[in-house]
Formats: C-alpha cells, sequence, structure tokens
C-alpha cells in the first residue's frame, strides 16, 4: 500500500469523517490537479482537495467517477506554498512526506516523497495555512493518545485503577453468571419433570410385567433413564449396548501387558488411571468402567475383577490367579530371606521392600504377604510395623 | 341393561377386562410416547444452554455445585456414564474424571509419607500446582465429587472428616473408632505422647498401645524417640508439602 488509500466513500461527494476522532473539515479547494513532484506529468486533473484535521483528501469533481485518495496528515513532514507568477498561471502546495519504513512515497503511481497540487482559485495560501495548522496541532495523535489510555485503564490490572477495573469485571461475569443460573434452574426444572415422568412409568411398566410384557419398550425406557443418568449403567444390563462391548474389548486388549508386568494382578483404580492416562481424550467414568469390567465374563475375555479380603478391588488374569503373585514371594523369601542354618541371616520381609523388589504396587505387595501368610509361607511379626519371615516349619 | 347372572354375566365381564387391558396399554403408549418427545425437547434445550454456559460450567466451581446439585435431588447421575447427555452434551464427565485421576496420582506420591491419608487443604494445593495456573478452579466441593466416583473402584479412596478436618484416604482400610481417637488427640499439633492419649481418652496404656500400633503398622503414624517421650505423628496432619 501507498500513504494513498482509497477514502471512506458515501455516496458523491459524501466523505465519511471519523466521528470517534472528531474529525473535520478545515478547508476545501475546487479545480486543483495533482502532480508527481515537480514533474508535469500528470493524470489527475479537476479534483477537489479536501483538508481534515486528519488527512489531505483528493476527490474527483466527476460524480460519474468518483475517485478518492487520501493522505494522513501524519505522513506530511511540511507544507509549503508558491503564489502565481510569471509563467506560472496557478498557485501552488507542496506536499513532503516521510519516507518511513513501511510507507511508500506520496503518489499512487511514483516513488517520490513530494506531490504538489495546482489550484486555479488563488486559494493555495489558504490551503497550506489550514494543513500547516493542522499539522501542529495533530489531533490524530490525540485519537490515538485518548484511544491508548482508554486502553491502558481497561487493561490496568495494578493501584486503585486495577481494582476499580476488577470489580467492574468481576460484577459483569457476576451478571452473567446469574443469568447462567437463571438459565440453569429452569432446564433443572424441565428435567425433574421428564425425572419425574420416566421414573412413573418405569414403576407401572414394573407392575404391568406380570400380565404382559412388553420387552421392547422396557428395553427402550431403560436405555432412555440411563441416557438421562437416572440409572447407574453398573446395575443396568449393558451387555447389548456395542458402547460397553467395544470398549470391553479395547479394556482387555490395552490390560494384558500391564497385567503380565504386575505380576497377574492389579488394582481396579490402578488400571483405571492407567487406562485413562492412555487414552488422554474421551475418558471413561468410573461407572462405565466398571460396568465394562463386569462384562468380561460374559465376552470371554480371561481377565475377571476379585474384591480381596482387605476390601481392595484387583483384576485379575483368570489363567494366572494368584499363582504368579505368590511366586514372587517364595523368590524373594528365597533370596532374602535368610535360612535357619544360620539365625543371623534372619531377615523380616516387609511390603515396602517387597514391592519394590517384585515390582508391584505396595498395598498388592501387602497382599501377597497376607496370601502367603494365609497359605503358611510366611509368619508375621508386628512388633513395630508388619513384617514377616520366612516359615521354615512349614511342611514339605 | 346390565345382566348379572348366567351365560351372559361371564361373557360381560371377559369383555369388560379386555377393554380394561387394551384400555392401559394405551394410556401407557401414550405416556411412554410424551416422555420420548418431552426427552427430546428436553435434549434440545440442554443444547442451548451448553452453548451458552459450557464456559461457565468448566472454569466456575459455584456453579458446577448448583448443577450437581440440582441433579442428586433429581435423582439423576451426571457423571455416572459417557452416554449420558450430560456428557455428551455438556462434557461434565470429562471434567471429574480428569480431575479423578490427578486425585490418583497425588495421593499415590505422598503415601509413602503420610501411610494414605492427606489432608484436603493440602491435596488442594497439590493439585492446583499440578494442574497450573491456567486450568479451571477446583473447589473441595468437586474434589469430593470426584473421589466420591472413585470411591467406585474399591481403590480404597474416600473422604473422611474428623474434628472439623477433612482428609482424604487413599488405602482400602476403615478406621476404627479407637484409631479416629488417636487422629483426635493429635489435633493441630500432628502428634501425642502414650501419656497425652491415655488422659484424653481414659483408656488403659494397653489400649492405647494397640490403637498407635495398628495406625503405625499403616503407616499412618510415625515414631519419634527426639523428645524427653516417645512422639507419635500423625504424618497426615504435618502439612509436610509445605516444608
Amino acid at each position: 500500500m501507498n500513504n494513498f488509500a482509497v477514502a471512506g466513500i458515501d455516496g458523491y461527494g459524501g466523505l465519511v469523517l471519523d466521528k470517534n476522532d472528531n474529525e473535520t473539515i478545515i478547508h476545501k479547494s475546487f479545480h486543483v490537479n495533482l502532480y508527481d513532484g515537480e514533474d508535469n506529468r500528470t493524470e489527475h486533473r479537476n479534483l477537489a482537495a479536501i483538508a481534515t484535521t486528519h488527512r489531505l483528501v483528493i476527490a474527483n469533481e466527476d460524480p460519474g467517477k468518483v475517485v478518492y485518495y487520501e493522505v494522513p496528515l501524519s505522513f506530511v513532514t511540511s507544507v509549503t506554498s508558491k503564489g502565481r507568477a510569471l509563467f506560472r498561471k496557478h498557485g501552488r502546495v507542496y506536499l513532503t512526506m516521510t519516507t518511513r519504513t513501511g510507507h511508500q512515497p506520496a503518489f499512487p503511481d511514483t516513488r517520490k516523497d513530494q506531490l504538489m497540487i495546482t489550484l486555479h482559485d488563488q486559494d493555495e495560501a489558504k490551503l497550506a495555512d489550514k494543513i500547516s495548522k493542522a499539522l501542529e496541532e495533530k489531533a490524530w495523535t490525540l485519537a490515538e493518545r485518548t484511544r491508548k489510555e482508554q486502553r491502558a485503564a481497561y487493561d490496568r490490572v495494578y493501584g486503585i485503577g486495577g481494582i476499580k477495573n476488577r470489580q467492574q469485571q468481576q460484577a459483569k461475569s457476576g451478571d452473567a453468571l446469574l443469568g447462567a443460573f437463571d438459565d440453569l434452574t429452569t432446564l433443572m426444572k424441565e428435567a425433574q419433570r421428564l425425572a419425574d415422568m420416566a421414573k412413573t412409568l418405569q414403576t407401572q411398566q414394573a407392575a404391568a410385567q406380570q400380565s404382559d410384557g412388553n420387552d421392547r419398550d422396557k428395553e427402550e425406557l431403560a436405555s432412555m433413564l440411563a441416557t438421562a443418568g437416572l440409572v447407574s449403567p453398573v446395575t443396568k444390563d449393558v451387555s447389548r449396548d456395542s458402547y460397553y462391548t467395544d470398549l470391553a474389548r479395547q479394556l482387555a486388549g490395552f490390560l494384558a501387558g500391564p497385567l503380565k508386568e504386575a505380576k497377574g494382578m492389579l488394582q481396579v483404580v490402578d488400571a483405571y488411571a492407567m487406562y485413562n492416562r492412555a487414552r488422554g481424550t474421551a475418558l471413561v467414568t468410573s461407572d462405565d468402567f466398571m460396568a465394562v469390567l463386569r462384562l468380561f465374563p460374559e465376552l470371554g475375555i480371561p481377565i475377571e475383577t476379585v474384591r480381596l479380603s482387605s476390601g481392595v478391588s484387583v483384576v485379575q488374569d483368570s489363567a494366572v490367579g494368584t499363582t504368579a503373585l505368590l511366586e514372587a514371594v517364595e523368590g524373594y523369601l528365597a533370596r532374602f530371606a535368610g535360612s535357619m542354618e544360620d539365625l543371623s541371616t534372619l531377615t523380616p520381609v516387609t511390603a515396602a521392600a517387597l514391592a519394590e523388589e517384585a515390582g508391584v504396587t505396595p498395598i498388592l505387595a501387602k497382599e501377597a504377604l497376607l496370601l502367603a501368610e494365609k497359605k503358611g509361607l510366611v509368619c508375621r511379626d508386628d512388633h513395630v510395623g508388619v513384617a514377616f519371615y520366612s516359615n521354615f516349619m512349614r511342611g514339605g | 341393561m346390565r345382566r348379572g347372572v348366567g351365560v351372559g354375566a361371564f361373557q360381560n365381564q371377559a369383555r369388560f377386562t379386555q377393554t380394561l387391558a387394551a384400555t392401559g396399554a394405551a394410556i401407557q403408549k401414550t405416556q411412554m410416547e410424551t416422555v420420548q418427545r418431552q426427552m427430546s425437547t428436553f435434549k434440545d434445550n440442554l443444547e442451548d444452554f451448553a452453548r451458552k454456559h459450557r464456559e461457565q460450567i468448566n472454569s466456575v466451581p459455584e456453579f458446577r455445585a448448583r448443577f450437581n446439585q440440582m441433579c442428586k435431588t433429581m435423582g439423576a447421575d451426571p457423571l455416572a456414564s459417557n452416554k449420558s447427555f450430560w456428557a455428551k452434551i455438556l462434557g461434565i464427565g470429562e471434567f471429574y474424571t480428569d480431575l479423578g485421576i490427578q486425585i490418583v496420582d497425588i495421593c499415590y506420591t505422598s503415601r509413602a509419607t503420610d501411610g494414605g491419608l492427606l489432608e484436603m487443604s493440602e491435596l488442594l494445593r497439590r493439585l492446583r500446582n499440578m494442574r497450573g495456573k491456567n486450568a479451571h478452579a477446583v473447589s473441595q466441593d468437586d474434589v469430593v465429587r470426584a473421589i466420591d466416583k472413585l470411591e467406585l473402584l474399591e481403590g480404597g479412596f474416600k473422604v473422611v472428616e474428623f474434628a472439623g478436618r477433612t482428609l482424604v484416604q487413599s488405602i482400602p482400610a476403615d478406621l476404627t473408632d479407637d484409631q479416629t481417637s488417636v487422629m483426635k488427640a493429635c489435633g493441630t499439633k500432628a502428634y501425642t505422647t502414650l501419656d497425652e492419649l491415655a488422659a484424653e481418652t481414659g483408656w488403659p496404656e494397653s489400649r492405647c498401645m494397640a490403637a498407635l500400633d495398628s495406625l503405625m503398622n499403616g503407616g499412618m503414624v510415625w515414631v519419634d524417640d527426639g523428645g524427653k517421650q516417645r512422639e507419635y505423628w500423625m504424618m497426615a496432619l504435618t502439612a509436610m508439602g509445605e516444608a
């Protein structure tokens, strides 16, 4: 682009002024020609020159082909005028433009940085005078300054202005929140009505079940209730839903690796966290996760969910069971627990140490030791903390 | 002209029952259709709502709390299934699932020092650290709800409260009354001694020791022999993370 942007046009002759910036017209000259510096060759004749507080607009006088060019006064460095003389029919006004980087020189089709306007109406002095005054006043910078100040006030985060500003912002978002709460209340009332109705219908259907059960209707209603979150998928018969069966197969595939690493047993919570971390997005809720685990036997997937004596739930490789875990305990005992031959070698086994050595979680290590205790592999010592010693009295 | 006796009466009776059944079925069918229609209208409204307020659901904890409360009153669990329209349209389940996994991570990391009991304020502080400044704000209510969902996985996760303190438990054990009493005795200074505990509870020494031992075995209480008398420190109450 060059300094001559096409000015805002509002119909013929109607120059659009920037009202926000208090732009006003300060002078109009008609029948002017526009020259590229002092070069006489030009195709820009019979124009109107309109000076405003912000720019000089060159307009075509012919209503048929309205063309405006404009020079922002911020690009003008100086303005001079020459009156008529012996070989000069018209008065002249010279505008010198900046050649700042990013701004091309003055004229539409030139590289020069000077613009010459010739005037027939002998008001070259007046035009030059007005423009030079506008250059001194720099009305455009004033506008820019105010804008900057306004923006700064809005963005201010420090001091009293910042506090005020924040309060305003909060008030604004508070209002929005209030509106959101209203919307929410309305929405939930509607949901409540719907839920009540669906529940009534369900009770009725349950009552009517003995006489004639319409299975299709029942299923449809159940699926609707689940969609509304009114029935947990865990308690629902979900085996027919492909979302769950697909998820079950995917989860089974995922668990195979970690299960093998963890000696065939993983806490459900750990499996859940691991699986969701692997998914990254579209995370699976705990309800859905449990529902899927419960589907495994039905789908013939050899992973079972077992609730241990401590109350913790684990997923367990059905083929391996607790064998691998117990083997890990035995291996550990053989290597670290010492022997009866030399009593000074006797070393207690703690869950923490076993966990580290066997690569299972501390909770499962503890479970493994309790299991080993039950099988008579180890003896408990809970003098300070809990530790186990190898049971050297075991038969076999 | 109703006949009360004879074959005609039987026929009347049968016809009556049939009509009744048919009417009943028709009424139920209409009701079913109404519910279906309303459900689909509701879904549309929910979508509108989500478009308008999704940002608030994610960013304003109070708003989430209100929403969850309303769902509870209604008997709906918006966090149960990804298949529910709450999850599909509002995406609210994802927020809590994500939070739950972060809670699991934090509790596991601190378990070595606190034996699986972490104070709520400490958990919140670590959560905020972990999530960073740009993540949506998390309130205690959110954490409680996320843990509520974790409880289902039977990994021992739950929120326990005693003496005005809220702790998050991440081990599969129920605290006995005696153990809880020990924790109360530890109070704000986070430790107790055998004498203090005996004075506070009025228990014989053996009962005090049994309770302390069981907590020690679980790794929840640590022993400090540096003082005049052996001190039993409740790690969950020491706010180790502040150091």
